[in-house]
């Protein structure tokens, strides 16, 4: 212990004095600055800033660059909050539990209260995650080494129980949803065996499907369909004027929330098994599941956003633990930075807790650093940024849909990712319709590979034998008491917003649509019929279990006395007086869109596309529509010459 | 230090190259280099550190943009490389061990011709099989194949088709059964080995002063077995990394009293140049003309003579072995992509019969 305090004077101080110097903060600061704005655009994080500064680095001192690398890539995770909150459009994996209060919000013109609640949350939890490594370099490697298969498999467990808090008001209906998000993500290849499940033959599908993908057809395309053809500006009410105060009067009312979820983020960022896109859901379960008034959850409640943002920023000194302990990246950013480690003569691994500690301790620093400097920057933005929502949402919506198609297509940069995000973007207009849990969905999907992982990784080195080891004991523990509670409670958030305002809904449209939802299980089982007995049994026993969950729905949805939590139409509450488009249209501008990539590419529809929408739809004049489609490409031209991205080319080869 | 052991820092400089054709010129010109992997691994990592010499030895000095394509190991990415670079030189492609082994087990998604591609450049990796010591392994090599020939130890790691394959297939002629877990990354295998959830493991021999001498050091593991290394003379020897250290081959010779041979030997030679010789190897594509081709191979001969090479972190990340180059690239690339019809029936009955795997 005093070795350990005597370390922290002797090494830490200096590298923090030295971080202090003026040209190290300037290149924290560019790297903060880059981060951030690379984090703004759905579906860019820290592996494409990563990309772009790389072939820099070589060649810089070790200060300067470590200091630009930590910044930018600590800070992709808090300004991915605006696009969550002000749109509705999942930043990126680590902000979609954002989106479930936060948009609410901002519909209620609170969208800067709700940014700086989350700038703030960010800050606090990226310094505590720092603070946390500041110790841990010293005695996690124990503690890592006892999380086994075994534990992970728990851990998995855990997290997935937290459904049960997030099913909606009908419990069946979101545990179907929760064994579909699973199903889907048992696409592409098996863990055990390799073999092929559910690709039909196509390469696309052989990596499963994106999560980014998903998360922007799951919540995106549905949110931009709904606002078209329901009302004039996002924010239905008056901008909430200061704003950013009541934020700031947020956190500090909810501090212990911001500390306890700072701790789990940083906690299953260090834990191998669960990975990093799963904990803004698994943090905005707990804060769900602790809180005594759990009325507004969905509907726009504060703590929905600061439980999310605190844990997402917390978690990246948590990744860094096993990063720095091991040698080994903890996720796709963390192999990058670990790239550039080497470009810069840092041999990660173990030296970096031993001989070169001093690194270890720049790291820390500037992870604390660039996370005050990325709230701070990102905190003076959230009030005019804001009052985008008070816009007209015609003017706003061809840009909207053109970043969530360029978002979507840097997933893998195949018509695959466009064609997927379309698809589940239809569905997930009747989820959200017929009240269809997609939280569950989409924490079954991310959960899935994980929780078949483990099982049959512990089935196979433990039988039942891990449930003796200590740590298990605790976590089977904890397992047991939050299922047990997720079991009694009475309220069941999800995204299901808006009332039926006492109609009561027409069951056909609703039978039907779970009926089609009946094809999915059943295709799962016929085509993981044949496989070998490692490569099907955990998509069959899923497919099984959601079969007869959803049958039990369609019978219930059929016969249930009318008022029944199960029976629900979102449709009946929605005001479309006010809107000339239906969903229709709606769908047919998103296969126009489509359809124009496919002919001209995406650098050329785009801005065409957004001419057009802004000059039939909006019905502004059309110098402003030439003025909005020549913005679009200016954006387009600076982001390719910037960063080194890629946009949809088109299928006609125009031969140049 | 690994260079310095050899005899012969670049064996493949001894070799002719044809005379580079003076007018092939790619000023001004953008080059683009695709990577079938994802940005952080390791084909990346071997591509980011090459490019920028290439760029500098190339006539006209063009702008090398490395684009990451990844999906289905590295299928996807090839298969896009083979429908759209046209052979003009300006498009170039990385390859790693799984482009080699895909096309070799008949994958169907496969839609590139692997022995068409035109090598440049072929970066050997070595591998080293290790055990823990907690679980009886004592390094020395006779007692502890005796060990594993006498229990079924838990090896971690990504699949008996995949890169995992040599090793597995080292183990069956050893008469070595393991109790395999699939579906990790390296990373994670060695993270389950450090938690003594699986006894046996293996690794790149890039990473050993970094990550395994330490575990070493620590009394934690002890090495087995490498792949070894094919010396400027064509003969398999122990790897210069570990020298006390026997290779498969040897160590079959050891435990047997005879070598490997007919059929066996020949999908371990092919296993050998996939796995070692040409763990990545950087082609331009199909139908390339000569001029161009000859230009990049002059190119890449004088890249391997830079005093850049030398660096240590830059071996690091080239895998620390003499790259091959010209001729030795051309041949490191025929051995890795052309095996013969009962070779390759060979490795498909010991993949369904061992492990049930079937294409």
């Amino acid at each position: 212990m005093i070795e350990m305090f005597d370390v922290l004077g002797t090494t830490a101080l200096p590298a923090f004095v030295e971080l202090f110097q003026i040209q190290h903060l300037l290149h924290l600061l560019f790297g903060v600055v880059l981060g951030l704005s690379v984090g703004l655009l759905p579906g860019l994080g820290g592996l494409t800033a990563m990309a772009l500064v790389l072939p820099f680095i070589y060649g810089m001192d070790q200060t300067s660059a470590l200091a630009m690398i930590i910044g930018m890539t600590s800070v992709t995770n808090t300004s991915d909050t605006f696009p969550s909150v002000l749109m509705g459009i999942p930043g990126s994996s680590s902000s979609q539990a954002t989106v479930v209060d936060g948009y609410p919000l901002a519909r209620k013109g609170q969208g800067a209260r709700a940014l700086s609640a989350a700038f703030m949350a960010s800050m606090v939890g990226g310094v505590f995650g720092a603070f946390v490594l500041t110790f841990a370099v010293f005695f996690a490697k124990p503690i890592l080494l006892m999380i086994g298969f075994g534990e992970q498999l728990l851990l998995v467990i855990l997290a997935l129980i937290l459904v049960g808090m997030l099913t909606g008001p009908s419990v069946i209906k979101g545990l179907a949803g929760c064994g579909f998000g699973i199903l889907v993500g048992c696409v592409g290849a098996a863990t055990a065996t390799a073999e092929y499940r559910m690709t039909y033959g196509s390469l696309y599908l052989s990596d499963g499907i994106p999560l980014v993908v998903l998360a922007l057809g799951l919540f995106a395309i549905p949110e931009i369909l709904e606002v078209l053809r329901t009302r004039e500006r996002i924010a239905e009410e008056q901008l909430l004027g200061k704003g950013w105060l009541q934020g700031l009067k947020d956190t500090w009312i909810h501090k212990w929330i911001v500390l306890r979820c700072s701790a789990i983020g940083t906690i299953i960022g260090a834990l191998p098994g669960i990975g990093g896109s799963v904990i803004d859901w698994v943090a905005y379960g707990h804060v769900v599941q602790t809180s005594k008034d759990k009325s507004q959850f969905g509907k726009g409640d504060i703590r929905g956003v600061i439980a999310p943002e605190s844990a997402n920023n917390a978690k990246e000194g948590g990744a860094l633990i096993p990063t720095l302990l091991f040698g080994i990246p903890g996720s796709g950013t963390m192999a990058l930075v670990l790239a550039a480690f080497t470009l810069i003569g840092i041999t990660p691994g173990r030296q970096m807790v031993q001989e070169n500690l001093s690194l270890t301790f720049t790291i820390i620093w500037s992870i604390a650093v660039a996370n005050i400097f990325g709230a701070g920057i990102a905190f003076a933005l959230a009030s005019p940024i804001s009052r985008l929502t008070a816009v007209r949402y015609r003017l706003l919506a061809p840009f909207l849909l053109s970043v969530v198609f360029f978002a979507a297509y840097q997933a893998t940069q195949s018509w695959g990712d466009l064609l997927t995000m379309m698809a589940v973007g239809g569905i997930a207009i009747f989820l959200k319709r017929f009240g269809w849990s997609r939280p569950a969905f989409l924490i079954g999907f991310v959960l899935s590979s994980g929780l078949e992982a483990a099982f049959y990784r512990t089935a196979q080195i433990y039988g039942f034998s891990f449930l003796y080891r200590p740590v298990s004991i605790v976590l089977f523990l904890l397992v047991a008491v939050t299922g047990y509670m997720a079991w009694r409670s009475k309220t069941r958030v999800s995204d299901q917003v808006g009332d039926m305002e006492g109609k009561t809904p027409r069951r056909l449209p609703q039978v039907a649509f779970a009926t089609v939802l009946l094809l999915v299980p059943l295709a799962v089982i016929l085509d993981t019929w044949d496989l070998r007995f490692l490569g099907r049994v955990f998509p069959l026993t899923v497919a099984v279990i959601t079969l007869m969950f959803i049958s039990v729905g369609i019978y219930r949805l059929a016969r249930a006395p009318d008022g029944a939590s199960i029976l629900f139409d979102g449709d009946l509450g929605l005001d479309t007086s006010g809107s000339d488009l239906t969903l229709w249209h709606g769908a047919g501008i998103i296969a126009g869109f489509a359809g124009l990539i496919a002919v001209l590419g995406f650098a050329v529809g785009s801005p065409v596309f957004v001419g057009l929408f802004l000059l039939g739809v909006a019905r502004v004049r059309w110098p402003w529509a030439i003025f909005g489609a020549a913005a679009m490409a200016a954006f387009l031209y600076l982001l390719t010459s910037v960063l080194n991205v890629a946009l949809v080319a088109p299928l006609i080869d125009w031969g140049f | 230090m690994r260079l310095q052991s050899l005899p012969a820092a670049v064996f493949a400089a001894a070799l002719a190259l044809p005379a580079a054709a003076q007018d092939v010129d790619f000023s001004g010109q953008t080059i683009d280099f695709i990577v079938p992997y994802g940005p952080g691994g390791g084909s990346s990592t071997h591509a980011r550190a090459i490019a920028p010499l290439l760029e500098q030895e190339l006539p006209g000095n063009p702008t090398i943009v490395i684009t990451n394509v990844e999906g289905g190991g590295s299928i996807r990415g090839l298969n896009q490389f083979t429908q759209t670079a046209e052979p003009d030189g300006l498009t170039i492609a990385a390859l790693g061990t799984g482009s080699y082994f895909a096309p070799l087990l008949g994958d169907a998604t496969v839609e590139y011709p692997l022995s068409e591609f035109r090598p440049i450049l072929a970066s050997p990796y070595g591998l080293v099989a290790y055990g823990r010591a907690d679980a009886g392994f004592t390094g020395d090599s006779l007692q502890d194949v005796q060990l594993l020939q006498d229990n079924t130890f838990v090896h971690v790691g990504d699949g008996p088709a995949k890169a995992d394959m040599p090793v597995m297939y080292c183990y069956d002629l050893l008469g070595i059964e393991v109790l395999g877990v699939w579906g990790t990354s390296r990373g994670e295998s060695r993270q389950a080995f450090e938690r003594g959830e699986s006894q046996v493991n293996y690794d790149n021999l890039a990473g050993w002063e970094s990550e395994l001498k330490p575990m070493m050091d620590e009394g934690v593991m002890v090495p087995i077995f490498t792949m070894g290394y094919l010396n400027e003379a064509g003969e398999l020897e122990r790897d210069p990394t570990l020298p006390d250290t026997p290779h498969c081959m040897e160590l079959y010779e050891m435990v047997h009293g005879e070598p490997v041979t007919g059929v066996q030997r020949e999908v371990w030679d092919a296993m050998f140049a996939i796995r070692m010789s040409t763990a990545k190897t950087i082609v331009l594509p199909p139908g390339t003309p000569d001029d161009i081709f000859a230009t990049y191979q002059a190119a890449m001969q004088r890249v391997v003579n830079r005093p850049e090479m030398a660096d240590p972190t830059l071996q690091l990340e080239l895998g620390g072995y003499p790259q091959a180059v010209g001729e030795a690239a051309i041949r490191g690339h025929r051995q890795a992509s052309v095996i013969s019809d009962e070779a390759q029936a060979e490795l498909l009955r010991w993949l369904a019969d061992t492990w049930s795997v079937t294409y």
